[in-house]
């Protein structure tokens, strides 16, 4: 059984989306295209998911696969502004938009009001802008292998608070995001620039995050504390520790500072839950 | 009256062989009356008028057993079960069910399980906070025995199910008129889009489920 879910739910769709990250560098090369990295994460997280659940029928039952879909078109949405030269600058205003139409779409059980998930739309949508900041500014293996690590925080979330399905498909973008980093370090080894992920591939990392996280709090029958869930969504933030005055005009500490920053997010999220679990399930038994 | 010598020794031997084996038994125990007829009627009694029993949620429980791994059988419950029972003693709707159980009372004894179980791999009780039985009718087989069809509503989806029900007991004391039943059914959790584990045979298809109900006349 370990042995399927490893390949159809996370090594094939993470082949997939390294493909389609190869092809949108290839047409990087040749035109103005901004890349497919957008596209390639959402395409892992929606073939993962549906290896993990039936897409028929979405809308009445399994409605977390509004997540997946959500990320999907959120992804293809910002990856296609990059075929249209002229709204290239407008692009990261265009991503926030398409975020926050995207968490309004979101279906998650006691979510039904509007307001609370354009709020989670809008939050989404600002740390996108910061993580494509970043994204654009740092072309780099490290920022790929930085979101890369934080994406394993809302994965053990869902994990820890037994919705497998979700932690799954998370699990198989963050592996996704790992290979993609070590072409980038191959590329870079070789003295080639490094393309980066994108637009696309900051604003969707962000995404997935953020409305990952969401979708684990309100499927979550655990009772983890919300802030947790939070920390979990800002886990990609913590690239912006490599921006710090003092570190940010040093390539290697720059570096280092990224991947420290999305780790110790991460880590201290997992970390606070297990505690929480145990001081919970210990109290249940006094 | 005048007893042979013979005829005496053979009354004397004949008492105390009576008395021997009375004591060898030890004390003579009353014979315990037999249940109430109730138990043993092969229909509901005294049920000339229609009547509404509503299920009793502390004495009436849900089992569920699922094959595990294709070896073992694994076992859960849900602790907390409402609805009403309805009985008028003859037709087809001799035997009316609408009942309810809370998703999230499911237990195994094991949080991690429990959550799992909670969650949407499974019966995801954030979405889907209750299962329903309603039944459409019902039909007298031998016994206390009843077969009991209506719709089953799991994980958002309704599918016809048809269930053996039991009725185990009737009785009427100082807390009124109880009535018990003991419905069995196996259901395709696939069919209800409850698939998780199904493809890779780490979890059975097929659950069979035990529903245990204690109702008072309301």
């Amino acid at each position: 059984m370990e042995m399927e879910i490893l390949l159809y739910a996370i090594a094939l769709p993470s082949f997939v989306g390294v493909m389609f990250s190869y092809c949108g560098n290839l047409a990087r090369k040749i035109s103005v295209l901004t890349g497919f990295n957008g596209c390639a994460l959402a395409a892992t997280l929606l073939l993962s998911s549906m290896s993990q659940e039936s897409l028929i029928q979405f809308a009445s039952q399994n409605r977390w696969l509004w997540f997946p879909l959500t990320t999907f078109m959120i992804a293809v949405l910002t990856d296609a502004c990059g075929l249209f030269k002229k709204i290239m600058p407008l692009r990261i205003y265009i991503a926030c938009a398409v975020i926050i139409l995207g968490a309004a779409l979101l279906l998650i059980p006691s979510w039904d009001n509007l307001s609370r998930r354009l709020f989670l739309g809008v939050a989404v949508g600002g740390c996108a802008t910061v993580l494509v900041l970043v994204v654009e500014k740092r072309k780099c293996f490290s920022t790929s292998l930085a979101l890369s690590f934080s994406l394993i925080a809302p994965s053990v979330l869902a994990m820890l608070s037994g919705f497998a399905k979700l932690a799954i498909p998370l699990g198989a973008v963050a592996f996704c995001l790992g290979i993609i980093s070590l072409i980038e370090l191959v590329r870079q080894m070789r003295g080639r620039k490094c393309l980066g992920l994108g637009v696309g591939g900051g604003v969707v990392v962000a995404s997935i995050a953020g409305l990952g996280s969401a979708t684990g709090f309100g499927y979550d029958t655990t009772n983890i504390p919300i802030w947790i869930w939070v920390l979990s969504a800002a886990a990609p933030l913590g690239l912006c520790l490599g921006e710090f005055p003092g570190i940010c005009s040093r390539q290697i500490p720059s570096a280092c500072a990224r991947i420290c920053g999305c780790v110790i997010l991460a880590v201290v999220a997992i970390l606070m839950c297990v505690l929480f679990q145990n001081s919970s399930a210990s109290s249940l038994y006094k | 009256m005048h007893l042979s010598s013979k005829s005496f020794t053979a009354i004397t031997s004949l008492f105390v062989i009576t008395i021997s084996a009375v004591a060898l038994q030890g004390p003579v125990e009353k014979v315990a009356p037999t249940p109430t007829a109730t138990n043993s009627t092969t229909s509901i009694q005294g049920q000339t008028s229609e009547t509404t029993w509503k299920v009793d949620d502390t004495h009436s429980m849900g089992l569920f057993r699922v094959q595990h791994s294709g070896a073992g059988m694994f076992w859960g419950r849900f602790d907390d079960v409402s609805g009403t029972v309805t009985t008028n003693g003859s037709g087809a709707q001799a035997l009316a069910m609408n009942i309810a159980i809370d998703t999230n009372s499911v237990s195994s004894a094991n949080k991690d399980l429990d959550g799992h179980l909670r969650s949407p791999d499974f019966f995801s009780v954030k979405e889907f906070p209750t299962m329903t039985f309603i039944s459409t009718s019902s039909k007298k087989l031998d016994g206390n025995m009843w077969e009991v069809s209506g719709n089953l509503t799991v994980h958002g989806v309704t599918k016809p199910l048809t269930a053996n029900v039991e009725m185990t007991g009737q009785s009427e004391s100082v807390r009124g008129k109880k009535i018990g039943f003991e419905a069995v059914f196996t259901m395709d959790r696939g069919e209800f889009g409850m698939t998780y584990g199904i493809e890779k045979n780490a979890i059975g298809k097929n659950v069979r489920i035990i529903v245990a109900l204690e109702a008072g006349a309301s």
